[in-house]
């Protein structure tokens, strides 16, 4: 009942992105104007190289929205999708700041052991 | 091209997540599969879908139950929160609901315990008891037992009928065995297909051999134990008295189980009975003897009820009576047949009635506290169910979150309950003389049973405090203060609090009446002294009788059937002037000389029976009721003739006698039935006695009576008082009193407490109002008045709504009774002064607490 990882107000530029929220992050920001449920699945799976599920791309997508990384927003219902709305995920600048945050801590922490040659 | 992948799958969707989440996963869904409908066809289409769908399961699994178990853990603390904050309300609730529940579980395992008689038979459908209807003009008796040949007789018969056993029970007798005497309880007699048809469960022995010889004996456990301790008791010699016949033990059974209408400690073969008793096993003449049958299971018992009416009739011209069948399952509740003398702890199903009620009532009660309760809070929580509201919640959460309260603290009070339970099931036990208990392993129903009490409980009585709170507006709970006074909550409020009270007044009627009843069953005179009479167990002879005699404390010695010994009906009689077109039931009693004398009885007319009119066999003395039955005007010298049963011979013989007068009426059996209509044979010599002594020194007399007996004969000597065995026919309602009593107590206790909890909510409400009111100008009383007003009013109209249902409902029981009070106003009257101070006494404190507030400190917090 007691679930560890509850969500309280720490600040958000100590704690990193997770693995996942960080690809998806990625992807909707490479996606631009055409980021959703489909697109950023697909794009990441060929990325990886691995095909993720909805499932696994639906938990990073709320922690993002819940961190307002993204904004989610309800397209017009389209013929395409069978009259169904279509809900499109843009970066904001937060979450363009949460990825310069991220490559930096890339770079910190990759640097020691880039001059170790991998054989 | 088909649009759908799965409709399986959109409602798997659907059950995971929530509403906004499943539509856009669904269409994700849908359009990621149309694609690859396209792209490599359906096979490898639906294939994908799948294979992504299931792999997505885990984690929306894990998000819902996140959320759902964080919403819970919210609601959860904001309940036990609220809880702490408003101790009394809390504690009020959780002890009202606590005690209803205490009540209908203490009910419940007492019903469920009455119910469950003879139900562990195997054969329990199919088992049924042969019973006789003898319709006369003055009555229909229904009587338990049947003549001897009928069991045989109707195997033979009706292939629907596959088995039958005799049985009969007697008391007192002695058994010795290895120098160990005993003078047992009860023991039984019964064909060997007994075994067969009922199913009691052999230790030792088999049960299809046990009773091959005529003098063997199949014993309890216990009485194993007490005999040969743990050596085995098959093969062993045991006495019985009666016939000081030796007796070869040939098989042990478990005890009996309380549940059992049947209780013995050691049963013989009927067939003994022929030797002891003189029973003719293949008589046709209703005597001592039950009878069992069994049936094919499936058979139409109405049909074949019809058809063996007459199986009497045909085969014994003159009688009467016709042969009919009893239910097993109807034995222990539903008996209320005459010779129905071996029904251990003989239960009724109006006392279930009773018990039923009364529960429910209680739980009604406890209910509607916690209703009133709830709903009067309200206000507390109208922020908290604004705030909600605002952020986004559906009706239906908050619904279901202050419902989820309700189960939640009806859940703490069936913690309470079951120790309250565990703490009264001895006392309970005591009152109601059973043995009841609350283990998992054997009442796994009751346990079901009990959860599901309270969670019904919890949910009926939350459903409108639910509903209520829901409903209030964001922006009204935000604002405003509390909940007004007006609106419909108060209404109902109101005639939640008149329901309760409706039921107390009626069980504290009920109270009174029983009691009245009660007293007045004691005062009554039976029509005979029935104080200072000894009866002892033995048999005696006439040294005795004169050696007795001698001491000048026995003030005279009465021989005959005694007065709270239950009669057997006599159909027989004819008389000079009968009319012959229908038949009289009339009871005989066997009396001797000084019976008149002995038991303080008068004689209306004629004279007694006595030596010195020489030989007093051909006459007989009627009662008065039996004179009015006969229609007789001059019974004095009247011939009669009638068959009986001849005690020595076991056979019936004829006979012929004169009216010799005609005696007052008493009261042979209890005062549940009407004087019957007796006839007294003299009896010169009679075994029951009874020896009236004088009121002083009882503990010498008796002494010496036991001595002098001690003296002559070996057989054991114990005694009972006349008067124990009278009150006995009123031991079941005085056991029925008690608890009904203690059960309004609680009943009313309980309206009280809501009473109190209520009352103490809405003076605090009203505590502006009264500080204005003092300051215009008002005085202590007039504000107290005011405040007591409200209550009063609504007490008023439960009295109102209350009086005539008890007075219906206790009239019924009252109808059980030949001889009964009356219900007077003044019993209705009384119980609403009760129910009216009691209320009273409960919003008083708070209503005086309120009134004396000083104004400054109401009006201060605005």
């Amino acid at each position: 009942m007691f679930v560890s990882n509850v969500r309280t107000n720490r600040r958000k530029d100590m704690i990193p992105l997770s693995r996942s929220e960080e690809i998806v992050l990625l992807a909707i920001w490479k996606l631009e104007d055409n980021a959703y449920g489909v697109t950023i699945r697909d794009l990441v799976s060929k990325e990886m190289k691995h095909e993720w599920s909805f499932g696994a791309i639906y938990k990073p997508l709320k922690q993002l929205t819940h961190k307002n990384y993204v904004e989610k927003s309800g397209s017009q219902p389209t013929t395409e999708r069978g009259g169904r709305t279509k809900y499109l995920y843009t970066i904001t600048d937060a979450g363009k700041e949460a990825l310069k945050h991220m490559q930096q801590i890339h770079e910190t922490i990759w640097t020691p052991a880039s001059k170790i040659a991998f054989k | 091209m088909k649009k759908q992948p799965s409709l399986l799958g959109k409602w798997l969707l659907w059950l995971l997540l929530e509403e906004e989440d499943y539509k856009e996963m669904h269409s994700n869904f849908v359009e990621a599969y149309q694609s690859r409908l396209e792209e490599n066809g359906r096979l490898r289409a639906y294939g994908w879908y799948w294979f992504i769908l299931i792999k997505s399961i885990p984690p929306f699994l894990y998000d819902t139950v996140y959320w759902r178990m964080t919403m819970i853990r919210n609601y959860l603390l904001i309940a036990l929160r609220n809880m702490k904050r408003q101790k009394t309300y809390t504690l009020i609730n959780i002890s009202g609901l606590a005690v209803g529940l205490a009540c209908c579980i203490l009910m419940f395992l007492w019903i469920h315990n009455e119910l469950s008689f003879d139900k562990f038979h195997e054969n329990f459908n199919d088992l049924y008891r042969v019973i006789s209807v003898i319709p006369t003009s003055n009555e229909t008796t229904f009587h338990a037992r049947t003549a001897n040949a009928v069991g045989p007789t109707l195997v033979e018969q009706y292939p629907e009928v596959v088995n039958y056993t005799r049985y009969q029970g007697f008391e007192g007798t002695l058994i010795e065995a290895n120098d160990v005497s005993l003078k047992s309880n009860y023991f039984a007699v019964a064909d060997p297909a007994f075994f067969q048809m009922f199913s009691f469960n052999f230790i030792k022995g088999d049960p299809n051999t046990v009773f091959e010889n005529k003098f063997s004996i199949v014993i309890t456990e216990s009485m194993a134990r007490k005999f040969y301790g743990n050596d085995d008791p098959v093969g062993q010699i045991l006495n019985v008295q009666m016939g000081r016949n030796p007796f070869l033990v040939t098989g042990v059974i478990e005890d009996m189980p309380e549940n059992s209408h049947i209780h013995f400690e050691c049963i013989m073969p009927f067939i003994v009975c022929k030797d002891w008793y003189h029973a003719e096993p293949l008589g046709w003449d209703i005597s001592m003897y039950y009878t069992y049958v069994q049936l094919k299971s499936g058979s139409d018992v109405n049909d074949l009820k019809e058809r063996i009416r007459d199986t009497i009739k045909c085969h014994n011209k003159t009688s009467l009576a016709e042969v009919s069948l009893q239910p097993l399952g109807d034995i222990h509740l539903k008996s209320k047949l005459t010779g129905d003398l071996d029904n251990y702890k003989k239960g009724d199903i109006k006392t279930i009635y009773i018990y039923c009620i009364t529960a429910l009532s209680i739980l009604v009660i406890a209910s509607i506290n916690f209703i009133n309760l709830s709903t009067a809070r309200a206000s507390r929580r109208a922020k908290e169910v604004g705030l909600r509201k605002v952020i986004g919640a559906q009706k239906r959460q908050l619904i279901k979150q202050f419902m989820g309260e309700s189960v939640l603290l009806a859940g703490f009070s069936l913690i309470v309950a079951l120790v309250l339970v565990r703490l009264l099931l001895p006392t309970f036990n005591t009152l109601t003389d059973k043995n009841l208990a609350l283990n998992l392993s054997i009442h796994l129903r009751i346990w079901i049973g009990v959860f599901l009490i309270s969670v019904t409980t919890g949910l009926i009585s939350g459903i409108y405090p639910a509903i209520y709170l829901s409903a209030l507006k964001p922006v009204h709970a935000l604002k405003a203060e509390g909940v007004m006074k007006s609106g419909s909550g108060f209404i109902l409020r109101k005639l939640l609090v008149i329901t309760q009270f409706v039921f107390s007044v009626i069980l504290i009627a009920g109270t009174i009446v029983i009691y009245n009843q009660l007293n007045f069953i004691k005062n009554k005179s039976l029509g005979y002294d029935n104080k200072s009479m000894v009866i002892p167990s033995s048999y005696f002879n006439s040294t005795i009788k004169n050696e007795l005699l001698e001491n000048p404390a026995i003030v005279s010695i009465a021989q005959g059937d005694l007065p709270s010994r239950e009669l057997r009906g006599n159909s027989s009689f004819t008389w000079e002037g009968k009319d012959t077109d229908y038949d009289i039931t009339l009871y005989p009693l066997r009396v001797g000389e000084s019976y008149l004398e002995a038991f303080g009885m008068t004689m209306k007319e004629g004279r007694f029976f006595s030596r010195e009119f020489g030989s007093d066999d051909d006459k007989v003395i009627i009662n008065e009721t039996a004179a009015m039955v006969m229609e007789l005007t001059n019974p004095i010298g009247i011939k009669v003739n009638y068959e009986i049963m001849n005690m020595e011979t076991g056979r019936l013989e004829e006979k012929n006698a004169s009216i010799i007068g005609v005696m007052k009426d008493f009261h042979q059996t209890s005062l549940h039935n009407p004087i019957e209509p007796m006839v007294f044979e003299f009896a010169e010599w009679h075994y029951e006695e009874c020896i009236k002594i004088k009121p002083d020194n009882v503990q010498q007399t008796l002494k010496f009576i036991e001595d002098t007996y001690k003296n002559h004969v070996d057989y054991p000597y114990t005694y009972t008082f006349l008067e124990e065995k009278t009150e006995a026919f009123y031991a079941k309602d005085k056991k029925t009193a008690s608890v009904f009593s203690y059960f309004s107590l609680l009943a009313v206790f309980l309206s009280c407490l809501g009473l109190f909890g209520l009352a103490s909510y809405t003076t605090e409400q009203r505590r502006k109002e009264i500080g204005i009111r003092k300051v215009i100008g008002s005085s202590i009383t007039k504000i107290t008045v005011l405040l007591s007003m409200d209550f009063l009013k609504s007490v008023m109209i439960s009295l109102i709504v209350a009086f005539p249902i008890a007075w219906m409902v206790m009239n019924q029981w009252l109808n059980g009774f030949a001889y009964r009070v009356r219900i007077g106003v003044f019993t209705l009257i009384l119980a609403g002064l009760m129910a009216t101070l009691t209320a009273f006494l409960s919003i008083a404190i708070q209503i005086i607490k309120a009134a004396r507030a000083n104004p400054v400190d109401s009006l201060r917090n605005e």
